[in-house]
């Protein structure tokens, strides 16, 4: 295959023609006087009504002296209408609700062909079934999904292989603005640096994270500690990702813990779990210390067939790159890859692995920003409105392995500005081929960054739907071979931070015109298609041959 | 006598006395002018005898001259210089004092601060700089002094703002320097390694050849995570062959993480080489070998840290995972084990601090 270098500037900030700036959201007071206000809001890129083009979830949050009434924020969904823009149906949609909202998962809880929403939130986390017509019924309370833990990452996943998705929710602090001290308390008073800061991770009650087993009769059941899950201290959970590392057929799931071990719980194949992150080599950091980790994603960014791990930490620690060695365990490769230097002053949220320019690997982008406004006045480097970054995949230049360089800066105005990112991730917003992202960012509205490189590399999708595994299609294995490379990707799962999208499997081919596709669904079933036509979209049923999906035609 | 005349008579007496009157001012300015002169010129004197060493003659006169005139603050301020450079530090501060008192001169301040600050009577010597700066803002030796004694005071904050004052007005290129790396220094020391940045700059501007001073910067600029410009710093003295064992630590750990392994295990290992004590540069060494692929060196690395530190929870795991990549899978297994029984003792120690520091 031969690729071709997307040029200089090929991202456009597209939020405001795109009718997105009124999606501004609220997280906290702008000094951040406490952590409940640093870690944000997220998004989810989703077809909710089921016309071919992914619409936006955008979770709101609030603030500790609340809103006159009629004022208060509240969740907002944005009707993608196919031509680039946006419109605003939250009124209608029954999600015009105020809560302190963080997470989103999207998935088709109880296989109604509906893509339904689960929210996590400080306060009691909220399941919103879709009813088809447009609207959202929360069903929390019935579903016996109503946890008020405060929950960040969440991700929507069959762990049990049982053709339901489960859930799990990573938790964060037991947050309580009368046991947990205001920045600048003189009784209490919390350093970051010397300089006073709000207080925790550290020193704070760290929450439990919770598995939700789907009874298949749209109740769940906390399957926490019979799953394995590590119920005996808590840490500070903050990104999910869901993948079959292992590939044993069976859903693993990453957390990423701030200030806390990241954690590696391995599925025995019967949706218990065993967490073997220390011995894998992915809890801690390149020295053995945990990290300030954030948010992450698995992608297979060496082309070896092999999911690799991408995490993204506090300030001054750099993003953590983990490639499998095939053998149940990771290598660090932080420094070799080039993310070390890249990301060193970086404090990163959302990240994924995405195939930025079609060239058949797996590139990065990274959304950034700090959590302590004052920042800047510290004199360490960094600041609190960060970059946000891309990262190009390159072979390294001894010849062996490859290497990330950061090209964000040539990446168009939508790369170059600084805020304080927060969600968000990559989904095709236009459905013509290449990877746009959205991102939150804090107290602001929302960024849309459309992909503008003309780089005329080929691209083929698949969207997996089931019938024996779960509908939404998590958790499918899919390799594309064209011209002897052989790509392997996984379907949804949670993953990045604070986001959720619709398991679209996007391959780049850079000069290919068709690949061969290998696919295997949860719980085996495998099927294989031959001379695939690229450039093109396909839907395919689980069982069933692939069928072309084009934009603005109903699943 | 009529009255007319008898007022005439008055006007005479009261005329003639204010013109006597007049005479004898007259005659009091001329003699006090007079003991001026004298006293100037016994000053004068003085300050020939003293420039010819001849201290004591010049003591001498310069007592005439106060004698000639008491409020002749020169003399007072000359005198309270040779009594200081012959060590009569009271004798000194009492002319000086006496010569402040009646004229406070910004430079007999700095010399009175002098005397004071030689006896520790760092009060009072405050008062009578921060008095003379605020007569005279660009006095050098007033900055000088007073910046030297809030240092001394440990009052960093003040003392810096007052060297960046000395330097904005130093002519002398010596103590312009040391101003420089001073000021820089205490930057360092306040957790404002960015602003300490300029004044480094400007003393190697003028002596490129402070090494020592160059490797602060380096380390000044990593701290302020301007890590092209720290490691520019450390390739010139990579090359001058200056850098001791915390300077190629530094300069190997910068190689590391900007992914130059090769490199970062040359100047890490001529670190250890030099100063075997430090735990963090054999850490920084075993990862760098580590990520280059030198598993079996890192392990002997390790081995040796936790035969110095049994309870290093770093090494442990570095070791773990070296193990693990050399196939050597059950030693492995019982090294991240060990990590992890030490891990876990350190993290609920720090769960269990209220409150407190963010060490991330």
């Amino acid at each position: 295959m031969t690729a071709t270098a997307p040029a200089a500037g090929f991202f456009s900030d597209v939020t405001g023609p795109a009718g997105l700036s009124g999606a501004r959201t609220v997280s906290g007071s702008a000094a951040k006087d406490y952590i409940l206000e640093t870690i944000g809001t997220g998004v989810a890129a989703f077809d909710y009504d089921n016309d071919g083009w992914q619409d936006l979830f955008f979770v709101n949050g609030s603030r500790l002296e609340g809103f006159p009434p009629g004022d208060e924020p509240v969740q907002k969904l944005f009707r993608n209408k196919g031509d680039g823009t946006f419109e605003d149906v939250t009124a209608r949609s029954g999600l015009a609700l105020h809560f302190w909202g963080h997470g989103v998962a999207t998935g088709d809880y109880d296989n109604d062909g509906m893509t339904d929403l689960y929210v996590s939130a400080w306060g009691p986390d909220k399941l919103f079934r879709n009813r088809g017509d447009g609207t959202f019924a929360d069903v929390s309370e019935a579903a016996g999904v109503r946890d008020d833990r405060w929950g960040a990452s969440v991700a929507f996943a069959d762990f049990n292989n049982d053709g339901m998705l489960d859930l799990f929710i990573a938790n964060y602090v037991d947050f309580d603005t009368k046991t947990v001290p205001r920045r600048a308390d003189p009784e209490h008073p919390c350093y970051y640096r010397g300089a006073m800061v709000m207080c925790g991770p550290t020193g704070l009650q760290s929450e439990v994270d919770i598995l939700y087993r789907n009874n298949g009769d749209g109740t769940f059941t906390d399957a926490t500690q019979s799953a394995g899950v590590r119920t005996d201290v808590g840490m500070f959970g903050l990104g999910v990702a869901v993948a079959d590392y292992d590939e044993d057929g069976d859903a693993d799931i990453y957390v990423a813990n701030d200030a806390t071990p990241n954690q590696l719980y391995r599925n025995r194949g019967d949706g218990s779990f065993e967490e073997v992150g220390a011995m894998s080599g992915v809890a801690y950091g390149v020295d053995g210390t945990e990290q300030g980790s954030m948010g992450t994603a698995f992608g297979d960014y060496d082309g070896d067939g092999r999911l690799d791990i991408v995490v993204t930490n506090f300030s001054h620690q750099s993003f953590q790159i983990y490639r499998s060695a095939g053998d149940g365990f990771f290598e660090d490769v932080t420094y070799a890859t080039g993310v070390a230097e890249a990301t060193y002053l970086s404090l990163g949220w959302a990240t994924d692995f995405f195939d930025v320019d079609n060239d058949g690997d797996l590139d990065l982008f990274f959304a950034n920003g700090h959590v302590y406004p004052g920042v800047d006045a510290m004199q360490i480097g960094t600041t609190y409105l960060q970059r946000n970054q891309l990262l190009r995949n390159d072979p390294a230049p001894s010849g062996a392995g490859r290497v990330f360089v950061d090209v964000g800066a040539a990446a168009g105005p939508g790369f170059g500005a600084a805020r304080s990112s927060r969600g968000g991730g990559p989904f095709d917003l236009d459905r013509d081929g290449d990877i746009d992202l959205i991102l939150t960012v804090m107290d602001a509205a929302p960024v849309l960054l459309r992909n503008d490189a003309a780089t005329g590399n080929a691209w083929l999708d698949v969207r997996p739907v089931g019938r024996r595994a779960n509908r939404s299609g998590v958790g499918v294995r899919i390799a594309a071979t064209a011209a002897g490379r052989r790509q392997v990707r996984q379907s949804g799962g949670g993953g990045s931070f604070l986001w959720s999208c619709d398991p679209w499997v996007h391959f780049g081919l850079a000069g290919e015109s068709t690949a061969d596709l290998e696919v295997v669904w949860p719980g085996g079933t495998k099927q294989t298609f031959r001379g695939v036509k690229a450039r093109a979209s396909y839907v395919l049923v689980e069982g069933e041959e692939l069928r072309a999906s084009r934009p603005g035609v109903p699943r | 006598m009529t009255s007319r005349m008898r007022t005439r008579a008055r006007v005479a007496t009261l005329l003639s006395a204010m013109a006597m009157a007049a005479l004898i001012a007259s005659e009091v300015a001329d003699e006090a002018q007079g003991d001026q002169q004298q006293a100037d010129a016994l000053y004068a004197e003085a300050e020939l005898l003293l420039s010819s060493g001849r201290s004591e003659e010049a003591a001498a006169r310069l007592r005439e001259a106060i004698a000639s005139d008491p409020r002749h603050w020169r003399s007072h301020c000359a005198l309270g210089q040779i009594l200081a450079a012959a060590s009569r530090l009271q004798d000194a501060e009492a002319s000086y004092e006496t010569s402040v008192a009646i004229h406070p001169d910004p430079s007999c301040m700095a010399r009175l601060a002098q005397v004071l600050l030689v006896q520790e009577k760092l009060e009072r010597a405050e008062d009578v700089l921060r008095r003379a700066a605020a007569l005279d803002g660009a006095a050098e030796s007033v900055l000088y002094n007073l910046a030297r004694l809030l240092d001394r005071s440990e009052r960093f904050e003040e003392a810096v703002e007052v060297w960046e004052r000395f330097i904005a007005v130093a002519a002398d290129p010596a103590r312009l320097v040391a101003a420089r790396v001073r000021a820089a220094r205490i930057y360092v020391l306040l957790g404002r390694p960015v602003d300490a940045i300029v004044p480094y700059r400007a003393a190697l501007a003028a002596d490129p050849g402070k090494n020592d001073v160059r490797a602060e910067l380096a380390s000044a600029l990593m701290q302020s995570s301007r890590l092209d410009e720290a490691w520019s710093e450390y390739e010139i003295l990579i090359a001058a062959g200056t850098l001791d064992a915390a300077g190629l630590s530094n300069a190997g750990s910068l190689c590391q993480l900007r992914g130059d392994l090769p490199r970062a295990v040359e100047l890490l290992s001529r670190s250890v080489a030099m100063d075997r004590s430090s735990i963090p540069t054999r850490i920084a060494l075993a990862m760098a070998q580590a990520q280059s692929g030198q598993d079996a060196a890192a392990i002997a690395t390790l081995e040796a840290v936790v035969a110095d530190n049994p309870e290093h929870v770093k090494a442990w795991f570095l070791m773990g995972q070296s193990l693990r990549k050399v196939g050597r899978l059950e030693e492995a297994r019982k090294a991240l084990q060990r990590h992890e029984q030490i891990h876990e003792k350190i993290m609920r120690e720090r769960m269990a601090e209220p409150g407190g520091d963010t060490p991330r």
